[in-house]
């Protein structure tokens, strides 16, 4: 297989497209992903799809194959969530890949069919049909725009957890219950992802603990109560100081907030589910109405707003990647058939 | 143009030739290239680069043949040091090819003779724009085996 090397650094293992090649040369190490410049000031185009996400990209690839002239912005990195996952079991069809990889796999898949934008900031959007998006490098003039702008996990905000992020500190059980079974693990929240995920947690063989920072459990009786029947002890009016521990977790210290007493707990996982954040920056901005809990409030991928739709983590849901293509997938084929229902503008 | 008579290995043969010297007179400059070797020293592969060489020399005058001995001032000028060492127009460009172009490789050599002599990289302008953006020197070394079936062409 061809090598190639620059001021002796392996750049390429094995032959790459021209572009790319170019690419590693400037980067000095391998890429696996060339998304072109554009240099245009203003871009017409059917669909503006915000978040970069396994939403995005689904409703790219499906909204590109209706027919309909599509592109994806992202602001961050592509991927969203995903690519901070450091392994994929529940895809189907793929038994275990990183994160990483099954994002370069969408990206390269949504390629194919659609103009990605990567650091491109979403800045003003002046409703009307068609919507007039600027961003930080140039306008869109768009027949509609789908939110897929994803949530973030909330944070405890204590000392230790970023560091040990991924090191025993986790958001997801889906993800990364499974390394837990027979070891001793807390779930930190009291709420129905938390205390779904500590079923989840015990499910799999895990030594599960709820860390719950009031008297009563937030999550719906049905969950509440079958919680109780799990056996799984819960520490309530407690909250997490502080997760310890040298290259991963091995305690966490809490205080109880009536007794104000505090005491260490070994643990080898702290699963943390306090909540998301939707990213809903963009949303609000515009003006598209939310849901109680802070979500963009949809009907069948429709937002409040004519013309703006939502999908993905950003209108709440399962947090799942299989999930979130779906409704990127769905969104994208009502944006397609309310397009058709519409003169061309 | 093939005849009846002609094999069909021998009338391709013949076409190829004749496309080749077609590019060759179009191409507006001469390309010097230069051999370095040295008898004893992985003779298989300089005489299958000699071979490439002559062939395409006998082809077209555009191409100027030379050939030195690793003991030649002119070595010592580009600093080669292996045998064989091919150089593609040294004054003007920094391409050397180490080994010989043979196997699927002799059309990648044939392919940077082609864009040396008409100045052309034929590069994609995503590409160029890449380029652009790199202020400090790239030294690139490509390392590949002629033998390798696997290997798609590449430039």
């Amino acid at each position: 297989m061809p090598q190639t090397f620059a001021n002796e650094t392996l750049i390429a293992l094995g032959a790459q497209p021209e572009e790319l090649f170019m690419l590693s040369l400037q980067k000095m190490e391998q890429q696996t992903l060339f998304i072109p410049d554009n240099d245009a000031e203003e871009i017409e185009t059917d669909l503006v799809i915000v978040g970069g996400g396994p939403a995005g990209l689904s409703a790219g690839i499906y909204a590109s194959r209706s027919g309909l002239k599509t592109v994806v912005l992202e602001r961050n990195i592509l991927g969203g969530q995903v690519a901070l996952t450091p392994m994929v079991e529940n895809y189907p069809g793929l038994t275990q890949i990183g994160g990483k990889k099954l994002v370069e796999i969408l990206v390269s898949h949504a390629l194919e069919y659609v103009h990605i934008f990567q650091g491109e900031e979403v800045l003003t959007v002046s409703p009307g049909r068609p919507l007039t998006i600027t961003t930080n490098r140039r306008r869109f003039i768009t027949r509609a725009m789908l939110l897929a702008t994803g949530a973030t996990h909330k944070h405890l905000g204590v000392p230790g957890e970023s560091r040990l992020s991924g090191r025993g500190v986790s958001y997801c059980t889906t993800c990364d219950g499974p390394l837990f079974a027979g070891q001793k693990v807390v779930m930190v929240g009291g709420g129905d992802s938390a205390v779904t995920e500590a079923l989840h947690l015990k499910n799999i063989g895990a030594d599960v603990t709820v860390i719950h920072w009031t008297d009563k459990l937030d999550a719906q009786d049905v969950l509440a109560k079958q919680l109780k029947n799990s056996g799984i002890p819960i520490l309530f009016n407690t909250v997490v100081k502080e997760i310890s521990g040298e290259k991963s977790v091995e305690s966490v210290t809490v205080l109880n907030t009536r007794t104000n007493e505090t005491k260490k707990i070994e643990t080898a996982g702290v699963f943390i589910a306090v909540g998301y954040l939707p990213s809903v920056d963009l949303a609000d901005k515009i003006g598209v109405a939310k849901t109680p809990q802070g979500f963009i409030q949809q009907e069948n991928y429709r937002t409040s707003v004519p013309g703006i739709y939502a999908a993905g983590d950003v209108v709440g849901g399962f947090n799942q990647i299989v999930t979130a293509s779906g409704h990127g997938a769905e969104a994208a084929l009502t944006i397609f058939r309310d397009l058709l229902n519409e003169p061309k503008a | 143009m093939a005849t009846p008579h002609d094999h069909p290995e021998e009338s391709s043969q013949k076409e190829i030739k004749t496309q080749l010297q077609q590019m060759f007179k179009k191409m507006p400059e001469e390309i010097p290239v230069v051999l370095f070797a040295r008898p004893g020293k992985n003779d298989v592969f300089a005489d299958a680069a000699r071979q490439a060489l002559q062939y395409f020399a006998q082809l077209t005058d555009k191409i100027v043949f030379r050939e030195f001995d690793l003991d030649h001032k002119q070595a010592k000028k580009w600093k080669v040091s292996h045998s064989p060492t091919l150089l593609i127009a040294p004054e003007k460009y920094a391409i050397r090819w180490l080994g010989a172009p043979v196997g699927e490789e002799g059309r990648i050599f044939l392919e940077a003779i082609l864009y040396v002599g008409f100045g052309q990289t034929g590069i994609s302008d995503a590409s160029r724009k890449v380029l652009d953006q790199i202020k400090d020197k790239r030294h690139i070394k490509l390392f590949v085996s002629p033998s390798c079936p696997t290997a798609p062409p590449r430039r």
